[in-house]
């Protein structure tokens, strides 16, 4: 037999790459060493736990191909080219963590002469490379994954990605602007705390009042855009009464500089700006760091395909440039990227992705195949009939890219409740100025309104809350649970009905094989059949039986392999035949001589947290559904291991289907993986993609879980009972100050000034509340 | 007490120098991927370094 695989990597060996030596062939000299080595040291056992090829990293055996339609013109100059007339090109880079691969993706442009600059983020994992137009993109890609990394284009406006940048830098200075001149005020306020008069008090208030001036004129401006947001809206928020409030401090203090006698409040009103701005700031970079939903979504529509042209070539094009009529390759393990029926070929195809169908479905000449499954054994050609964007998938991505705006919640529990609060007290501070217009005192007035307002300052909301939530939020990432927007948490807590999608979510994706003999085992017969089989089952009952076997292959005679069956052959003149078994607890048989002697049944390996999730969550009170597009007999069962706790079973289901299901509860999580549960994942109140899922789900979910589905599904609600029992605390402790302190402004107990020191205090005592609980988050989560 | 009529304006005027600096660095983009750019200048250090040997050898 002509040994073509690497003894190391299992992979085919290429022509004129062989490498012979004692201990073996390979395909490259690495591997000849790695091996080498693993066998001198004994550890020769790795060969046997090995069950599939190794993941080839590196390109120089043929696969520049793959990046081949990245030099395409059209594509580059379409997709690619900056304002300056050059490529601006960015990879998000997967598997890059540490400074030696900074290191060495940045010393691209040191192999390859034509690139500019080559510049990579750590935080975000992306790869930024400049370069002239018409150049050599494929060869860049071949050399990051010949580095052994993933690269994956990232096809982003570049306009939208430097305004963006333009405006972090905008926010970064005005944060920097306003606390040097709220630090610089408080100092020189310090002076006024202790009691200094005179002279020489004058000259410190109006140094403060020159270093209020940029807060009030620069760094108070977003407050300003909100309040005339706010008169063109009707949209109230915070801000609209701390532009208020801090206009008109700042001009009754500066009258009472220029006068020489009352209270000035420039350390207040700067305080409060810079607080509040970097609340802002520490929130908005926590979203950032966290999933950037944009960047998710352009990967999914970067892949290239083969298409096959009229000379017959084929060439790797872009899946945005495929038309209709065009001619894809696909070959095995490929993603099709766009509609088409098959014009060659017969292969079994992956659909999971859109109709959550765990087994390969065998498609045949003339019959439609759709974008975003994937072929699992022979070659073929499609024609294509929907481009990538008007195929069944891009219509489901649309439909979810139209959809996108209306997630925008804000943080909304403190907001409401210090709205209130604020429209409240403003109207009372109103209130209480014109009482002492009409008694002919209208300073009393001021002073008590404005202390009112002070007072009130929604920092202890707008400022400890939201840091409240983003840490809690960073201690759930720890444990790999990331959330894109603080607005999930209450749902999460307040939701009544948990849908879990079964494959790949209840199930750990893989399956396990359980072969039972009912006559003389014929294990090698087995063992050939599966071999040769096109069935991408037959890899994994191969793996089952070389596991409980010692078997080796056998001359079959006659093999076909039955469409809709299973393969038959003929051996020793038996004649044996494998056909699929839809009973309770078998899958498929072999037969030999049409009497059965084999049962083979394929279980779902379920998630050992199963029944212990669904336990916490139903002595929560949530209603556990199971929702899933496998068939009824897979879904009941894993329904059975729950012991009764699930609430109902939804099986076969379609996407649209699934979306309709969560629609019908109200509160509703969807826990799912696939872009079949795209839908349902954006239209339930919180949808959570779980390990592994797809781009797609990604973007489409409020929630990633980056392992264990169900075990973190149990954390997120702890994590997220936790965080709203702080907010709660937070608003308790805050509506209980509020209404005492304001009550005694309003009688003129508290003087504008000491509204100021007591302000900050009361954030203060917040602040220490919040972190005591959140050191206890730490210790639910570790358990 | 009255260096203090002038440390005052010094102070303010020293204060508004950094400002300045600070502006300068973020708009350069110095506090955008903190974590790059620390090791980046570690590398640049090295190959400086490996340049200087070559040239040596030469």
């Amino acid at each position: 037999m002509i040994r073509d695989t690497c003894d190391h990597c299992a992979n085919e060996i290429l022509p004129g790459t062989l490498v012979e030596a004692k201990s073996g062939v390979y395909c490259c000299i690495g591997c000849r060493i790695v091996r080498e080595n693993l066998l001198d040291n004994g550890m020769g056992e790795f060969y046997e736990f090995r069950n599939t090829p190794l993941e080839r990293v590196g390109n120089s055996l043929g696969q520049e191909s793959k990046f081949s339609y990245l030099d395409d013109e059209q594509f580059q100059s379409e997709k690619l080219l900056g304002s300056d007339g050059r490529l601006s090109v960015r990879f998000f880079i997967e598997g890059a963590r540490c400074q030696a691969c900074l290191w060495i993706l940045e010393q691209i442009p040191e192999r390859l002469d034509y690139v500019d600059y080559s510049r990579f983020s750590l935080d975000k994992s992306v790869l930024e490379i400049g370069m002239p137009f018409k150049s050599k993109l494929s060869e860049v890609a071949s050399l990051i994954q010949s580095y052994g990394y993933k690269a994956h284009l990232v096809l982003e406006d570049s306009k939208a990605l430097e305004l963006k940048r333009k405006a972090k830098r905008a926010e970064l200075i005005r944060l920097g602007v306003s606390f040097a001149c709220a630090g610089n005020i408080m100092l020189l306020s310090f002076s006024a705390y202790a009691g200094l008069e005179g002279e020489l008090r004058r000259w410190f208030d109006y140094a403060s009042l020159i270093l209020c001036l940029p807060v009030i004129s620069y760094g108070a401006l977003p407050f300003y855009r909100s309040t005339i947001g706010f008169i063109n809206s009707r949209q109230f928020s915070i801000d609209v009464s701390v532009a208020f409030g801090i206009v008109l401090g700042f001009v009754a203090s500066a009258i009472h500089v220029i006068q020489g006698k009352g209270d000035v409040y420039f350390d207040t009103i700067s305080m409060l700006v810079f607080l509040l701005l970097g609340s802002r700031f520490l929130l908005d970079s926590a979203r950032d760091k966290g999933m950037n939903s944009s960047e998710a979504r352009s990967f999914f529509s970067h892949t290239s395909a083969k298409k096959l042209l009229k000379n017959g070539d084929v060439k790797e094009v872009h899946s945005s440039l495929l038309v209709p009529g065009d001619v894809m390759v696909i070959e095995r393990g490929d993603t099709i990227l766009a509609d088409g029926e098959i014009i060659d070929g017969v292969s079994y195809i992956n659909e999971s992705a859109l109709t959550g169908e765990s087994f390969p479905v065998r498609k045949n000449i003339g019959d439609m195949v759709f974008a975003g499954s994937e072929n699992q054994s022979e070659s073929i050609q499609v024609k294509v009939i929907a481009s990538s964007s008007e195929s069944k998938m891009g219509r489901i991505l649309e439909k979810l890219q139209s959809n996108w705006g209306r997630k925008t919640k804000l943080s909304r529990i403190s907001d409401s409740f210090s709205k209130k609060i604020v429209i409240v007290v403003t109207l009372l501070a109103l209130g209480v100025y014109i009482y002492f217009h009409f008694l002919g005192r209208p300073e009393i007035g001021f002073q008590r309104a404005l202390a009112m307002i002070i007072i009130t300052c929604p920092c202890a909301l707008g400022f400890n809350i939201p840091l409240a939530v983003m840490i809690g939020m960073r201690k759930l990432a720890r444990f790999g649970i990331i959330l894109k927007d603080d607005s999930v948490v209450e749902n999460v807590k307040e939701s009544k009905h948990v849908f879990l999608d079964k494959t790949g979510t209840i199930t750990s994706g893989s399956r396990d094989i359980k072969l039972e003999w009912t006559e003389e085992p014929e294990a090698n017969v087995l063992y050939s059949l599966e071999l040769r089989s096109v069935h991408p089952l037959g890899k994994e009952v191969v793996a089952a039986i070389k596991a409980g076997y010692d078997v080796q292959e056998v001359e079959l005679e006659d093999f076909h392999e039955v469409p809709g069956s299973g393969p038959r052959a003929k051996y020793n003149g038996d004649e044996f035949s494998i056909r699929p078994l839809r009973s309770e607890n078998t899958s498929f048989g072999l037969f030999k001589n049409e009497k059965l002697i084999l049962k083979a049944n394929v279980v779902d390996e379920l998630d050992v947290n199963f029944s212990n999730v669904v336990d916490y969550l139903t002595a929560k009170g949530k209603k556990v559904f199971l929702l899933s597009g496998d068939s009824k007999q897979r879904v009941l069962k894993a329904s059975k291991s729950a012991l009764g706790k699930i609430e109902r079973s939804f099986y076969e289901v379609s996407p649209e289907d699934k979306e309709k299901i969560v629609n019908d509860y109200s509160k509703s999580v969807m826990l799912g993986d696939g872009v079949n549960d795209a839908l349902a994942l954006k239209n339930a109140s919180v949808g959570i993609a779980a390990n592994g899922g797809v781009d797609l789900a990604l973007s489409s979910s409020d929630i990633y879980f980056c392992s264990g589905g169900l075990e973190s599904l149990r954390r997120l609600y702890q994590g997220c009972d936790q965080i709203v029992s702080i907010l709660k605390t937070n608003v308790f402790i805050a509506l209980l100050y509020n209404i005492i302190f304001i009550f005694l402004a309003m009688i003129g107990f508290i003087s504008p000034f000491s509204a100021a020191v007591l302000m900050p205090l009361s954030s203060l005592t917040l602040l220490g509340v919040s972190f005591f609980m959140l050191s206890r988050l730490d210790r639910v989560l570790r358990k | 007490m009255e260096v203090l009529f002038i440390l005052l304006p010094a102070t303010l005027l020293i204060a508004s120098m950094f400002v300045g600096l600070f502006v300068f660095s973020v708009s350069k983009g110095q506090f955008e991927e903190v974590e790059s750019s620390g090791s980046r200048a570690i590398f640049e250090d090295k190959k400086q370094n490996s340049e200087g040997k070559e040239h040596g050898t030469k």
